[in-house]
């Protein structure tokens, strides 16, 4: 498949670089040569430069042989105007614009994306707080993805020193909790990711991933000895995009105790007057005393929130030290993800690749349901539906040569959750998840050749 | 750089030299020229070394490095020369390893200078081997490998980059593999097109393949001592000549013409730069050997035509002996051979473009001495030429000079004259073939000492991957981790 994308900033870059490893044939076209050196230097892809609203640089990008269009530059306007040009040169192409400020079509009667012909409307802010949303839902998680309509979580969490689980094996966990069903597919261990055996030994500082059904989650946690009362309070750094939107979106869920602390009185006012039961703190200078006299200590998470990604990093870790149990920074660099949760940043949100998400999953929209790529993007998560024809189905996974570097992880049939094991069989229409390392995902998609197809 | 990715990709070209050292069997087979068993030898041992190397390390889906492109590129261009060089030397062709080095090298870089006294003597597939070697070097054998083999795809660009002779790459295609396969297909096209029309001017068609494979990729071996002189017809000298000059194109115009956009070529100052120097060389050459050398005007025209063609595309075929025209027309051949062909052609040389672009770069510093404020861009086709680019051209051009110059001065210092050595250094650092006196179009360059063909075979490899490729590997920063 061709795929027009427009804007080669973090946004557009990283997209890119997914899509030319997957082998797709991408057109990039940015208006700054740095970036278009850059990319080119980069990625096996074509970069051009000119900008992205005009009919010449789109010709000149082939626009008549692309089947999909992305416009996700820093600006709404060039994005609108990109995918109306490329309706008016190629109606038949998918249409995906990245839109800021989205709730401005929501109040008005023009719908962003049918009124401009555009297929799917994205807005990063908004994916990062959603995203954020389903972390906070599982407490003592630093990262959780939904599979199967929410049925099965995957989520990460830090293994700390006085962790129950330090030093034991992989083998020793199951057979201890063996009435319950559960699966460790991968574990961050500084730089280094594993794919676990059953040898493998639990480390303090690990993140590990655990993957379960969702009814099961508060049960095993407490047995991992991890705490799983839900917050009650929540403090917010930072009045931006993403700072109101998840106050609002914890106001509505009925959480506790919100404060939002924001420097530019403008900013405030606008914040005061969206939110109805948070608490808008102005102050210019975020140090100790401030947090402690606004009660820091009872605070169970704290979000740092504004558009700059050092500060964030900074405040959060202050806030971890004051005590903090859960802290959470934003940033915009893709680079930032892993060092941030190394260094103890519980979560890292990260409104491009969360939007880049999105977009890949609506790109690769067919049997397969998602696409998750954990932090560092070494490995991936995927979710697809067994098809009759697919080699996987109807015989016992002892029988499969499964390629090394990927695990076969669970089994969603019906209501019922499955890890499965050599004698499982896996029936059509099963939604199956499999972890792989990138290496990997060529063979793993042969595999399921029907199921990993693209429109 | 992992010695591992290094390795996956010189297996695998050492691959593809095998298999096409094997395209010369079926000639061996024709012509019962009886060194088959010696090939099927070479290819034999090469596919037995290499192929388990390749098979192993084909998963490997590494992404190289613009550091690792580098190496590789150099690697394997000496590396698969030196296996092109064994046939010669096997079949006892060539008497020892450095002649047959030479020739081989002189294959690949499309040079054509020759050691072998008299070629006419080697057997056929020999000669069509050392004919091919200009075709495969011609558009790259790492582009050709990245065409037909996914191996070097990821990545693939930073050695696409350090092989294509051009300052700025620009990709006709998403992906590295698919320009690749697109310029290989160009390049297949015109070659078959040539082939059929020697065939109908009245070459056999072993000579037209060779000859074709001579031209198309600028290089200049022929199959007869005489050079193209020995046919002496001018049906056979105009095509060739009409074909140097498409292969001495930018063979992205070429794609956009095949593509139904000839419009591009009028389009490219390149284009039309290399077209009036190429009629106003002709044109002066023709009008001072008429009724000197040549009794008619067309011959004249053509043997003119022809050889400044051969020469300025660094072609280096010889219609006719033109040591024996006057010296102001030697010596605007041998100003052609520092210009060479378009950027992004398989001709060697600095380049057209980039002798433009240096041209309009004085120009501005001209204009800045009487307008110190003033802010001058350099445009190519419309198209702003970035300040790094302009330093890299300057840089380039000053070190061609400086290549030039040194080898010139240590030929000399190994007892050659100075007309032969600034002849030689010239011709071997732009891909050319032919030089001055003692090595001019009918000699050879087989009397030379070991170590001046040592010497003019690091020319012809820094002349075609473009000095900065190979010189890199010289720069102590280069090594330090």
């Amino acid at each position: 498949m061709s795929i027009l994308i427009i804007g080669a900033g973090e946004m557009g870059y990283h997209l890119a670089r997914r899509l030319s490893y997957e082998k797709q044939d991408v057109v990039i076209i940015d208006q700054s040569p740095d970036r278009v050196n850059f990319v080119s230097e980069n990625l096996d892809v074509q970069a051009l430069l000119g900008r992205g609203s005009s009919p010449v640089a789109l010709e000149e990008a082939r626009i008549n042989s692309a089947q999909m269009l992305v416009a996700v530059t820093d600006s709404d306007e060039v994005n609108l105007v990109a995918c109306m040009m490329a309706g008016l040169m190629n109606p038949f192409m998918k249409k995906i614009a990245r839109l800021r400020r989205l709730e401005d079509y929501e109040r008005s009667d023009i719908a962003a994306g049918k009124s401009f012909g555009i297929d799917l409307v994205i807005s990063p802010e908004r994916e990062a707080v959603a995203k954020l949303l389903q972390v906070l839902q599982v407490p003592a998680a630093t990262d959780v993805v939904d599979f199967a309509e929410g049925r099965i979580k995957l989520f990460g969490f830090h293994l700390t020193v006085d962790s129950p689980l330090l030093g034991r094996s992989l083998m020793s966990l199951r057979s201890e909790f063996s009435s319950k069903r559960f699966l460790i597919p991968a574990i961050f261990r500084g730089s280094e990711i594993i794919i676990p055996g059953g040898k493998d030994i639990l480390n303090p500082y690990d993140i590990v991933y655990l993957l379960a059904a969702t009814e099961t989650i508060p049960e095993l946690m407490k047995m991992f000895g991890l705490k799983s009362t839900p917050p009650k309070s929540f403090m917010i750094l930072g009045a931006t995009t993403v700072g109101i939107q998840t106050a609002l979106s914890l106001e509505r869920q009925g959480a506790g105790r919100i404060r939002l602390i924001e420097s530019d009185p403008v900013k405030c006012e606008e914040a005061a007057g969206l939110l109805d039961h948070t608490l808008v703190l102005k102050s210019d200078n975020v140090d100790e005393d401030f947090l402690r006299s606004e009660g820091i200590e009872e605070t169970s998470v704290f979000l740092a929130m504004t558009e700059d990604d050092n500060h964030n990093a900074l405040t959060a870790l202050l806030a971890k030290r004051m005590g903090v149990h859960r802290v959470g920074a934003l940033t915009n660099k893709v680079e930032y993800q892993r060092m941030l949760s190394a260094i103890g940043v519980d979560i890292v949100v990260n409104p491009r690749l969360a939007g880049a998400s999105r977009i890949l999953q609506f790109i690769r929209k067919g049997k397969v349901v998602s696409v998750s790529m954990l932090p560092g993007e070494v490995v991936e998560a995927i979710e697809f539906e067994a098809m009759e024809t697919s080699q996987l189905v109807d015989r016992p996974l002892r029988k499969i040569r499964f390629p090394s570097g990927a695990i076969l992880g669970a089994v969603q049939r019906g209501s019922e959750f499955l890890i499965p094991d050599g004698d499982t069989i896996i029936h059509p229409g099963d939604r199956v998840v499999v972890f792989t390392r990138r290496e990997a995902i060529p063979k793993i998609e042969k595999l399921v050749t029907v199921g990993l197809e693209y429109f | 750089m992992g010695f591992r990715r290094i390795f996956a990709a010189i297996s695998a070209l050492i691959v593809v030299t095998a298999l096409s050292i094997a395209t010369a069997i079926p000639v061996s087979l024709i012509y019962n020229d009886g060194v088959i068993t010696h090939i099927l030898m070479i290819v034999g041992t090469l596919l037995f070394v290499a192929g388990p190397a390749f098979l192993l390390l084909r998963d490997e889906r590494a992404e190289y490095s613009l550091k690792d492109g580098f190496i590789i590129v150099s690697l394997s261009w000496i590396i698969v020369s030196a296996i092109g060089a064994v046939p010669f030397w096997i079949t006892g062709s060539l008497p020892t390893f450095v002649d047959a080095m030479f020739e081989s090298m002189s294959g690949f870089t499309t040079t054509g200078a020759s050691v072998c006294e008299d070629v006419e003597k080697l057997p056929h597939s020999i000669l069509f081997w050392r004919s091919l070697t200009h075709w495969l070097g011609g558009m790259g054998i790492i582009v050709l490998s990245v065409a037909i083999l996914p191996l070097l795809g990821v990545g693939g660009m930073a050695m696409f980059k350090a092989e294509v002779p051009s300052p700025v790459m620009d990709k006709l295609k998403p992906t590295v593999t698919q320009t690749a396969k697109t310029l290989w297909l160009v390049y297949i096209i015109l070659t078959v097109a040539e082939i059929v029309l020697l065939c109908l001017a009245g070459m056999n068609v072993f000579d037209s393949m060779c000859h074709t494979f001579g031209s198309m990729a600028t290089g200049g071996f022929s199959t007869k001592n005489l050079s193209l002189a020995y046919y002496n017809s001018n049906a056979i000298n105009i095509i060739i000549t009409i074909f140097m000059l498409l292969a001495g194109l930018n063979f992205t115009l070429h794609y956009h013409a095949l593509c139904g956009k000839p419009s591009a070529y009028t389009k490219s100052l390149e284009f039309l730069v290399y077209i009036c120097v190429f009629s106003g060389a002709t044109l002066f050459i023709a009008y001072n050997v008429y009724g000197l050398h040549h009794d008619s005007v067309s011959e004249s025209l053509v043997q003119s035509a022809f050889q400044t063609a051969s020469i300025m595309t660094t072609t280096g075929f010889a219609s006719t002996d033109w040591e024996k025209w006057p010296w102001a027309c030697q010596w605007i051949l041998f100003c052609l051979m520092f210009m060479g062909g378009c950027a992004g052609s398989t001709g060697g040389g600095i380049k057209c473009m980039r002798l433009i672009i240096v041209a309009k770069h004085i120009l501005r510093e001209l204009k800045l001495l009487i307008h110190p404020r003033a802010v001058i861009a350099i445009k190519m086709d419309g198209k702003v030429v970035g300040t790094p680019i302009i330093n890299s051209i300057m840089a380039f051009v000053a070190l061609f000079v400086g290549v030039w110059s040194a080898s010139t001065i240590l030929l000399v210092i190994m007892e050659v004259d100075v007309i032969t050595a600034i002849g030689a250094s010239a011709a071997t650092l732009s891909n050319i073939g032919p030089g001055l006196h003692l090595v001019g179009p009918l000699d050879n360059y087989g009397w030379m000492s070991h170590g001046c063909k040592i010497l003019l075979i690091f020319n012809m490899l820094v002349g075609r991957l473009e000095l900065y490729t190979v010189f890199i590997l010289f720069v102590g920063d280069f090594w330090k981790r």
